[in-house]
């Protein structure tokens, strides 16, 4: 039984120091991909961003299901029937849900943190991700009440982006 | 909550019973010299030869790994193919984010329930290590690409999101939720696959570097090199190859939206309607009596408890009560994650769930040494993963 | 409408050549050409941790014959980009126990299959332990 157990054991992986990655004691091929999208936004999200653009928040209902959905979908998850009834939300909300981030995409370090919240959009059964601005990371509560800070017309592209962020507003 | 439909429906056809008879576990590293092939097959031939096999008793193979986007090798199912011994059979390979772990074995296990095999080699690999400059970069890509990455998310977001609103909502404190990262770790030790076996308390947890609060560096898994592998067999020849199977009698599988900023992220409802499955086709009344230990996914310490509550092992909002309490201990009353979890062992993606799968395997044999569980007689092991939306369940007894 | 928004994935990869191939990337820096051949009889250049067939450990390498008969060529006229580029001839060589990928220093209009090549190395303090330690096949 020992006998077999040390068999097993020099299949038990080789770990490597981080040194070795660069000392040149093991051998190691670099590639680096090309890779470069351009997504088709689709009939919804598309109509989504352009609302955007034009300093509005848009929303799709499902009447089956009476619910208010944003982001907006062609479809519905639950029922699956098609959505084409669009109404305007407005562009205040709640933090659901927040982040103090101190890292960014690739987990670098931040210079600043950034805080991003889940916010519930108020007239909606739903919520997007965004950044929280104009607030200081100790303030932040759940169930914050925030209002949306636009980009300037001539800056608003038709992006997510298009809104700078959300800030606290009082009760 | 949506109604859950046909949960309670009886599994008219006639299913063979699943056995599992063998399993091989690599260490779980920062960095393995060998490629993700190598690491395959060290963790199958392992598995192999713990139940005396050789790969002509194999039937299927099934697979499961990380998309190309982690290693950089497209069609990475198939490039691991031989690495699987999956050399000219049936074979199959799948991805649901951190639940794959469990998922390989829940999709051998049909492979053999159905009658269609008898044995079925089952493998889950990840090599984190060739992504840079983190792996987190590529995770990127789970943010909705028209709205949401333009916004410079970080994966730990995500989390951070999560963890603070079950914080919020239970009123529960990050103290309580770090007793879990010293436990598994701890716990860890007596792993010869972890990573990250080390005695720890809570307050190094609590200085540790603030990433994306509420989350913290220690209460993280780290990201991992290493595979896993179990050797699943019908009733008809299990004991040809063993005198002590264990049955994997309860699968379980459910995928809630990916339109995660509608959900109220406190509770995870898929982890609950997965379980229920699994408990349902192993004949589970009353999980908080009949389960002895389990093995929920805890890539993060609040996770756990998040987990516990979904797989109905105490009400929402209770588990960091039982945590602070000892009842999770490997000498309490329910024991949970006794092999050190992905915190203490580590977390190749796909493999980690797999590593909880041979942690049953080993309990419920007698043969997880100082991990030793007294009196285990059935457990169940829980993966979860993507856009904090699937639950995959396999409850497993003597 | 907003009809497109683009993006990429901000990876990069660093590889291991694993246990085996580590000593044939070694081997080229040597101006070798390794392999391995499995109890069950199965031989492999590059060399393998195990046999694909049989799932055996295969331990011992061999030093392959450098020169061989090119088994099939292609000549390539594009880039990945699809940009036009110098014609290149790449072939699959048979060198005995295996068959090896690599360019031919020959146009394609002279190739002919079954033709005898040569492997050419660059100088030994040019190399790095890569497939390109190679410079090309030539024929003989």
């Amino acid at each position: 039984m020992s006998a077999k157990k040390s068999e097993t054991e020099k299949f038990m992986g080789t770990p490597l120091e981080k040194e070795s990655f660069e000392d040149g004691s093991v051998i190691l091929t670099e590639w680096e991909p090309k890779l470069w999208y351009s997504w088709s936004t689709g009939k919804v999200v598309g109509k989504f961003l352009s609302e955007l653009k034009a300093g509005k928040i848009a929303a799709i209902k499902c009447d089956s299901c009476k619910r208010t959905l944003i982001p907006p979908r062609m479809f519905c998850e639950i029922c699956f029937s098609e959505l084409k009834d669009w109404v305007y939300v407005k562009d205040t909300g709640k933090v659901n849900t927040f982040v103090i981030s101190k890292i960014a995409t690739d987990r670098s370090p931040l210079k600043e943190p950034k805080i991003a919240a889940v916010i519930d959009i108020d007239g909606s059964d739903g919520g997007i991700l965004h950044m929280l601005g104009e607030v200081n990371p100790d303030d932040v509560k759940i169930g914050m009440k925030v209002q949306a800070v636009w980009k300037s017309q001539y800056e608003r592209r038709g992006e997510i982006t298009d809104i700078k962020y959300f800030k606290p507003i009082g009760d | 909550m949506a109604p859950i439909k046909n949960i309670e429906r009886k599994l008219p056809f006639r299913r063979k019973r699943v056995a599992v008879i063998g399993a091989g576990l690599t260490k779980f590293m920062s960095r393995a010299k060998e490629t993700g092939r190598e690491l395959a097959w060290e963790a199958a031939k392992m598995a192999l030869d713990s139940a005396g096999m050789t790969l002509k008793d194999i039937e299927t193979s099934t697979m499961g790994t990380a998309p190309d986007a982690f290693d950089g090798v497209h069609m990475k199912g198939e490039w691991l193919a031989d690495g699987c011994g999956a050399f000219n059979k049936p074979y199959m390979r799948s991805y649901v984010g951190g639940g794959t772990g469990v998922f390989a074995p829940i999709q051998g296990w049909w492979h053999i329930a159905s009658g269609m095999f008898d044995t079925c080699l089952v493998t889950c690999e990840e090599k984190m290590s060739s992504c840079k400059p983190h792996p987190q970069a590529a995770f990127n890509t789970i943010f909705d690409n028209m709205i949401e990455r333009q916004l410079g998310p970080n994966l730990i977001w995500i989390f951070a999101l999560e963890m603070n609103r079950y914080m919020h909502k239970h009123g529960i404190t990050k103290e309580q939720i770090a007793l879990v990262s010293v436990k598994n770790k701890k716990n860890a030790i007596d792993h010869p696959s972890a990573q990250l076996g080390k005695k720890i308390t809570v307050e190094q947890v609590l200085k540790s570097p603030v990433l994306a609060w509420p989350v913290q560096l220690l209460d993280i898994s780290p990201a991992s090199d290493g595979a896993g592998s179990v050797i699943l067999a019908s009733e008809d020849v299990a004991y040809k190859y063993t005198d002590n199977p264990v049955w994997l009698d309860g699968v379980g599988w459910n995928l809630d939206t990916t339109y995660w900023t509608n959900r109220d992220l406190y509770y995870p409802e898929y982890v609950e309607r997965a379980a229920k499955m699994a408990y349902n086709m192993a004949g589970i009344k009353d999980p908080k009596k009949e389960i002895s230990f389990a093995e929920p996914y805890d890539p993060f310490d609040y996770k756990e408890l998040h987990h516990m509550e979904g797989l109905q092992l105490c009400g929402k909002g209770e588990a960091a009560k039982l945590t602070e309490e000892g009842v999770t201990q490997r000498d309490g009353k329910m024991p949970i994650c006794p092999s050190g979890g992905l915190l203490g062992v580590g977390n190749p993606i796909s493999a980690a769930g797999l590593m909880k799968i041979c942690e049953l395997f080993w309990q419920l044999r007698g043969e997880a040494g100082k991990r030793q569980v007294p009196n285990a007689s059935v457990g169940v092991a829980q993966a979860w993963g993507d856009l904090m939306q699937v639950g995959t369940v396999a409850v497993m007894r003597k | 409408m907003t009809e497109n928004v683009e993006g990429g994935i901000p990876v990069n990869f660093v590889y291991t050549a694993g246990i085996a191939g580590e000593e044939f990337l070694r081997g080229l820096k040597k101006g070798k050409i390794l392999g391995n051949k499995c109890k069950c009889g199965l031989s492999y250049i590059p060399p393998r941790l195990f046999c694909e067939d049989c799932f055996s450990m295969i331990e011992k390498n061999f030093e392959s014959p450098t020169i061989g008969k090119v088994f099939s060529f292609s000549v390539a006229n594009v880039s990945f980009d699809g940009e036009k580029i110098t014609p290149e001839t790449i072939a699959l060589i048979d060198i005995g126990e295996s068959k090896l990928m690599h360019r031919l220093n020959i146009p394609g209009e002279k190739v002919r299959l079954g033709m005898k090549v040569k492997a050419v190395f660059k100088p030994a303090e040019a190399r790095k332990g890569s497939i390109n330690d190679i410079k090309y096949f030539e024929a003989i």
